[in-house]
């Protein structure tokens, strides 16, 4: 889930841009889809997600100023939960969730991306309603349905803080 | 006297917010926090019926790969069973106690089926794992579907001291409001009443103003579309909820002020 | 009566109401710099989380000129079918492969790439006779087709076997070389659920895309 996590942020931040971009595609899908070890924790998109940003960075094209907003929001968010000094995700403190949670608003509010959790797997999409990304998605489809049992952990109708400490 | 005139003014904006708090929680009581209003709402959104159809919906979707028919997940569960399931995990939700879904009348039955189904085809079969993986996966459906709350335990701890707690707190501001009142009219004597009342109004309407822009109930989408019409309408009343109390404060406050000057300026003139 | 206090009444309604209007105001500051910002951030959050928009219809489309892929299909749409000329079968193939798409046909792993894609392709079907029932008795050297509104692929099997779940979990989604994979629950026959699945690996043998 902690890679689910880091490629949820890295689509999120990179959808909605359009035009030229002077960030080439290779860089762009290179710096959201790296490791980023924070903490002593390595978080990264696994390669089904990698394939789909890969996927959103080929339909998509994306601004050049708008890169530097996103690379921006990556460092900002890698810098806040580093100064959390959490180990995991449920342990960033309350004080800099509202700061991710910020961090994803800002994002939400520039991109139109939307994500929420349906059918038991976390679902990205952008402003038009297109799927990004499904995180919690396992590759072999098996008979007993683990995806509802992991994402449904992530669940909350109440007290978004629970949602924004597993996202992000 | 400046300063008595201050206070005065101080202690009408405290009764007034008070009033509002008082209003709000009254509100949030006797809805949110109240299993009863729940139990209406789920009658009122047809949560029951859905919940029932999304089961065999999915209960289907096992059912296409497991090579039986259809006959072998007939009648395992009932409408009222899933009512009765749903209720009580909604009662041990708002009691914060905790829950376990009993499935075994229906893992009963479905053995049952599937005995039926292998005797009707001249099935024999040694090894039971598949079979046995098959049945756990058709209980899990039905333990998932009717108990989506599961995984968000604090929802139960907030409604459940939200219930014990908001009445008493209630009862307090009541009294409070009261005892304010009392020494400001005493010494205030200029429409303290309305005041209260058209400021709970003014916040009452703002809040719904704030929430019903804030949040798109509308188009809420969360884990499946029984839970997301459920959390739509919650939403939905609670903002109606404001506003008409809001309303009815400020017909009040209007109703005060015409008692207030016509039954004192009848004393006034006796 | 009421005409005699009509003025006192509605100057005090006038009043009563400009009290009650700074009064809010009031508090409204006070709260904005307490806490509402913070609960508005929480709200704004729970209002992107849980958000439905519509979605708009998305057509898989080619650049004709390098022939790469430019705009894919929605998940849980139809893009194509795939057939097993040697066994028969033609099933209708779904971008996504969650119970409802697998229901209706061929679903293909949104983690995995698209045919032309040069990468590893991961369709799924359940063992049903008009699905991929007859996976295995595919040998090596037999066709699968891929048709779609782009192109018709053709593929040739090099290997068939039988791997538990968590062996094909580790299947590489690589970028060098297309390989698809299809795979369906093994034994075919069995009853319920088992935690194996007959996959069929197989290398692309020739394209022709749409004119």
């Amino acid at each position: 889930m902690k890679k689910s996590i880091f490629a949820v942020i890295a689509v999120a931040l990179m959808v909605g841009f359009t035009n030229v971009h002077a960030m080439t595609e290779a860089e762009l899908q290179a710096k959201l889809t790296k490791a980023y070890t924070i903490n002593g924790v390595t978080y990264q998109a696994d390669a089904a997600q990698k394939v789909q940003i890969e996927r959103y960075l080929k339909e998509n094209e994306i601004s050049a100023s708008e890169a530097d907003f996103l690379a921006s929001q990556v460092d900002e968010a890698v810098a806040v939960i580093a100064e959390s000094g959490a180990k995991s995700i449920s342990e960033i403190p309350a004080a800099y969730q509202e700061k991710l949670t910020a961090i994803a608003n800002k994002v939400t509010d520039t991109t139109g991306i939307q994500f929420t959790v349906a059918d038991g797997q976390v679902v990205v999409t952008d402003g038009s309603g297109k799927t990004i990304l499904t995180a919690g998605d396992s590759m072999v489809k098996k008979t007993n349905n683990n995806n509802v049992i992991v994402a449904s952990s992530l669940i909350s109708l109440v007290g978004i803080a629970f949602v924004a400490r597993k996202f992000f | 006297m400046k300063v008595k005139l201050f206070f005065n003014y101080l202690l009408q904006f405290c009764v007034s917010v008070l009033f509002f708090l008082l209003v709000l929680l009254t509100i949030c009581r006797f809805t949110i926090f109240n299993s009863n209003y729940m139990f209406k709402l789920l009658e009122k959104t047809n949560y029951y019926d859905t919940v029932y159809d999304s089961i065999a919906d999915e209960m289907e979707n096992y059912l296409v790969q497991s090579g039986f028919d259809d006959e072998v997940i007939d009648d395992i569960y009932t409408k009222d069973q899933v009512r009765s399931d749903v209720n009580t995990m909604i009662e041990k939700i708002y009691n914060n106690e905790s829950y376990t879904i009993e499935t075994a009348a229906i893992e009963t039955q479905l053995q049952e089926n599937i005995n039926s189904f292998l005797d009707e085809h001249n099935i024999t079969i040694n090894d039971k794992t598949s079979i046995n993986n098959f049945a756990k996966e058709i209980v899990g459906v039905y333990k998932s579907k009717v108990d989506v709350f599961n995984k968000i335990s604090f929802v139960g701890k907030i409604l459940n001291l939200g219930q014990k707690y908001l009445f008493v707190a209630v009862i307090i501001l009541a009294i409070l409001v009261v005892v304010m009142n009392v020494i400001l009219i005493k010494g205030f004597k200029k429409n303290v009443l309305p005041i209260m009342f058209f400021t709970s109004m003014f916040l009452l309407l703002a809040s719904s103003i704030y929430f019903g822009n804030r949040i798109d109930v509308e188009h809420i989408n969360l884990y499946n579309n029984y839970v997301s019409t459920l959390l739509s309408t919650i939403l939905k009343n609670f903002i109606v909820h404001l506003r008409v109390i809001g309303i009815a404060s400020g017909i009040v406050g209007l109703f005060t002020i015409l008692v207030e000057k016509m039954f004192f300026a009848k004393k006034g003139k006796k | 009566m009421f005409k005699k206090n009509f003025k006192k009444i509605w100057k005090a309604i006038v009043r009563s109401l400009a009290i009650a209007f700074f009064f809010t105001c009031l508090f409204i500051t006070i709260t904005y710099f307490v806490c509402l910002k913070k609960i508005d951030t929480y709200l704004v959050f729970f209002n992107n989380f849980t958000f439905s928009g519509v979605t708009e219809e998305h057509k898989i489309e080619i650049d004709k000129l390098t022939k790469e892929l430019v705009h894919y299909p929605n998940y849980g749409d139809q893009y194509g079918t795939i057939s097993l000329p040697t066994v028969g079968i033609k099933v209708n193939l779904y971008h996504g492969d969650s119970m409802s798409i697998l229901k209706r046909g061929a679903g293909h792993y949104a983690g995995s790439y698209f045919p032309s894609e040069g990468g590893t392709i991961l369709i799924a079907a359940h063992n049903r006779r008009e699905y991929f029932k007859y996976l295995p008795k595919l040998n090596v050297g037999d066709p699968i087709v891929i048709d779609t509104d782009y192109g018709t692929f053709t593929y040739t099997v090099t290997n068939g076997r039988v791997e538990t779940i968590s062996e094909l979990e580790k299947l590489d989604i690589q970028h060098e070389e297309e390989i698809l994979v299809l795979y369906t629950c093994y034994p075919v026959d069995a009853l319920g659920f088992t935690d194996k699945r007959y996959v069929v690996y197989a290398k692309l043998e020739g394209v022709a895309y749409e004119s």
